[in-house]
């Protein structure tokens, strides 16, 4: 049975790719395997919320990760791992 | 007797209440539903600790006895969380609709099945430690039915394995989003 991922999958996703380094949202909808504007809508979300930027400079998007979305990553690591112990993700 | 037990029944709720609290601290930044539900099951996981240390503190019987039951009942609550939580973005509602036949049962006997439930989905260390410490629930369970003089000893032997299960998979799990 194929198993709806979870926000808190996706955000994780997300970080870690953002961990690599600063990437345009369109790659970064590829690689985390979402469409771009559910994904943009998530972004948004996340930069209000401090873990992303996102910056605009002329035509071109990149985002990237914020120290305190570098925080958040460790800490949903360590949560995943629990979660999926327990069989809830 | 009493007083190991106390300090491990103790350990599990600060155990539990640290990892309820990581969650919480993380659901505060993200919003999403999962870590809610997480936070809700581990806090009455946590607080299923307190009421059986509380059991043990209370020396009247009434009191003692309610923390008792509430050991079960808020376990309960816990583990119906968890497998809401599973099953909440899928197509296994039905599960829920044999919930009422359960009730009428005994608070052990559901905590048991449930937390059976739970193990059944978990794995490694935390799968073993669920079903140990839901065995300890049906021989609770258990205690009710068997003869008055086996009472005592049946209760004493599922209060230790419940304890022990309990407080590991506390710290086995708190170590899981510990944080130095």
């Amino acid at each position: 049975m194929n198993k709806k991922r979870s926000k808190l999958l996706i955000v994780l996703d997300i970080l870690e790719t953002l961990m690599q380094g600063e990437i345009n949202p369109t790659r970064l909808a590829t690689i985390v395997n979402m469409p771009y504007d559910r994904l943009s809508g998530l972004l948004k979300e996340l930069n209000e919320k401090g873990l992303v930027k996102i910056t605009i400079i002329g035509k071109n998007k990149n985002v990237s990760i914020t120290p305190k979305g570098v925080e958040v990553y460790e800490e949903l690591k360590r949560i995943r791992e629990l979660l999926e112990d327990y069989g809830l993700i | 007797m009493d007083i190991p037990v106390l300090v491990a029944e103790f350990i599990g709720f600060i155990a539990f209440l640290y990892i309820a609290l990581r969650l919480l601290h993380i659901y505060r930044r993200l919003n999403t539903s999962e870590i809610f539900l997480s936070t809700i099951s581990f806090f009455f996981l946590s607080i299923s600790q307190l009421c059986a240390s509380l059991s043990i503190i209370y020396s009247d019987i009434k009191a003692s006895t309610a923390f008792y039951v509430a050991t079960a009942t808020t376990a309960i609550v816990a583990f119906s969380i968890m497998i809401v939580q599973r099953y909440s973005s899928r197509k296994y509602l039905y599960v829920f609709m044999f919930f009422p036949t359960l009730l009428l049962m005994t608070p052990d006997v559901i905590a048991g099945i449930l937390s059976t439930y739970v193990a059944l989905h978990a794995t490694g260390y935390t799968k073993i430690l669920l079903t140990i410490l839901s065995s300890s629930y049906y021989l609770r369970a258990i205690s009710v039915i068997v003869g008055i003089e086996l009472i005592p000893m049946v209760l004493l032997i599922a209060e230790l394995i419940r304890c022990a299960s309990a407080v590991l998979l506390a710290l086995y799990s708190s170590l899981k989003v510990f944080k130095p």
